[in-house]
Order: structure tokens, then C-alpha cells, then sequence
């Protein structure tokens, strides 16, 4: 089975694990833009960046003490999206669902 | 004896009122800091290499730290020992940030920071023993 069958096959798995990586480097680049340009700036990439992650960040705001600056958030949620691809990857692989390359 | 009148100095100017220190505000912060400090230091405890949870997550980070271009050995040891640390920080959080949404509260307080901390020892607890008992 190539990767690209994989794919298809376990789509199941491989379609929000990828969701979940996108998350990250959203949340990466936003960081990253945020040193170049400000928490607040109103360029249309921030906006857009913004615009794609403030839900998440809302939700990681919520289970986090306020005493959390919001720029740390960042970094928080990163950490909690990883934690959730590595549950992905266990919660799959406990129910005998493991996908890979090589089918 | 008009002309002297005239030549004396002007009196100095008041001094500014002291400012005024809230005791509370300023007790409470400084609960809060060491509160902070402990949980941290807590955390970081976790993430040690005596951590019962360091060699599970050692196995299960490593399909992943690709993605992260760690290709080091001695870097993925680093980044498990982070990831732990922040997990147990971020987890032990959760019971802290409800209460604080629960009481409707805007910022963090020595109780709910209390309550981390708790949490935190609770989850670091085996990496204690870990310590303790070698």
C-alpha cells in the first residue's frame, strides 16, 4: 500500500491529525508574525492569522489561570494541540486502529 | 527692616504625601508569586529523567519530534523533559481556571493559584517518590 492509499484508507486518523498539525504552525507563524509586527498590528495577515487561531485560543484561555499572560496562551496551546495529536495517535492505536505506510 | 522681609528664602515646598500601600494588594501578590514560583519548580520536577512518566512519553514523542525537526537524541531527551514539564503545568491548571471561571473572577487570586499548585503536586507526586526513593 503506498502513502497515498494510506492516506485514503485511514482517513479516519490522518484527516484531523493533519488538522491538528495546521493548527500548530498557524499558531507558530502567528507567533512568529507577532514578534515582527505586534500582538495588535492590523496588517491583513495578522488579521487573517487572528482570525484562525482566536477560536483556539479562546478555548486554551478558558482552562488556564488569567495570572497566564496571553502571548504565553500561544505557547500553552501549541502544547496542548500536540498533546492532542499524540492522544490521537495512543486512542487510535488502543483500539487496534493503527495506521501506516505500509498499510 | 521691609528690605530683609524681602530677602528671605521662600519656604520649601511640602514633601508629596507618602504613597498609599494596599497591605492586602501587596500581600496577596506576593503569595502569588511564590505560589507561581513553587508550581514551576514543581513542573519542572516532573520532567526529570527519574519521572515515572519520562520513558512512556520518550516513546510516544518521538514519531512526532520529526515534525518539530528534532533529530538529535539528545534533543528529543530535552524537548520530552519540556514537554512534560508544561503538560503537567498546563493540566494542573485546568481545575484552577474553572474555579476562577466558576467565582467569576478576573484575575488569579492565592486560592486559585493554591489550587494549581495542588493539582501540580498531585501530578508530580511520582516524580518525587521517583526522587526520593532513587
Amino acid at each position: 500500500m503506498s502513502a497515498s492509499d494510506s492516506f485514503i484508507a485511514h482517513w479516519y486518523f490522518h484527516l484531523p491529525n493533519m488538522a491538528l498539525a495546521a493548527l500548530i504552525y498557524t499558531l507558530i507563524g502567528r507567533y512568529l508574525l507577532s514578534l515582527l509586527f505586534g500582538l495588535d498590528s492590523d496588517k491583513v495577515i495578522m488579521r487573517v492569522f487572528r482570525t484562525v487561531t482566536d477560536p483556539v485560543l479562546n478555548l486554551v484561555g478558558f482552562v488556564t489561570p488569567a495570572v497566564v499572560p496571553r502571548g504565553l496562551v500561544l505557547i500553552f496551546a501549541i502544547v496542548w494541540l500536540f498533546f492532542a495529536r499524540i492522544a490521537l495517535f495512543v486512542g487510535f492505536a488502543a483500539a487496534g486502529m493503527k495506521p501506516g505506510i505500509g498499510g | 527692616m521691609a528690605r530683609n522681609d524681602k530677602r528671605r528664602a521662600p519656604p520649601p515646598p511640602a514633601p508629596p504625601p507618602p504613597p498609599v500601600i494596599d497591605e492586602g494588594a501587596r500581600q496577596d501578590m506576593m503569595q502569588r508569586d511564590v505560589l507561581l514560583m513553587v508550581t514551576a519548580g514543581l513542573s519542572l520536577l516532573a520532567g526529570m529523567h527519574f519521572s515515572p512518566y519520562f520513558d512512556p512519553v520518550l516513546f510516544l514523542v518521538k514519531p512526532f519530534a520529526a515534525s518539530f525537526f528534532i533529530s538529535s537524541p539528545l534533543l528529543l531527551l530535552y524537548f520530552t523533559s519540556l514537554l512534560i514539564s508544561l503538560m503537567t503545568l498546563l493540566i494542573g491548571g485546568v481545575p484552577a481556571a474553572l474555579y476562577e471561571r466558576a467565582k467569576g473572577l478576573g484575575q488569579s487570586t492565592p486560592v486559585s493559584i493554591g489550587i494549581w499548585l495542588g493539582c501540580v503536586a498531585l501530578i508530580a507526586a511520582p516524580a518525587l517518590l521517583g526522587l526520593v526513593g532513587g
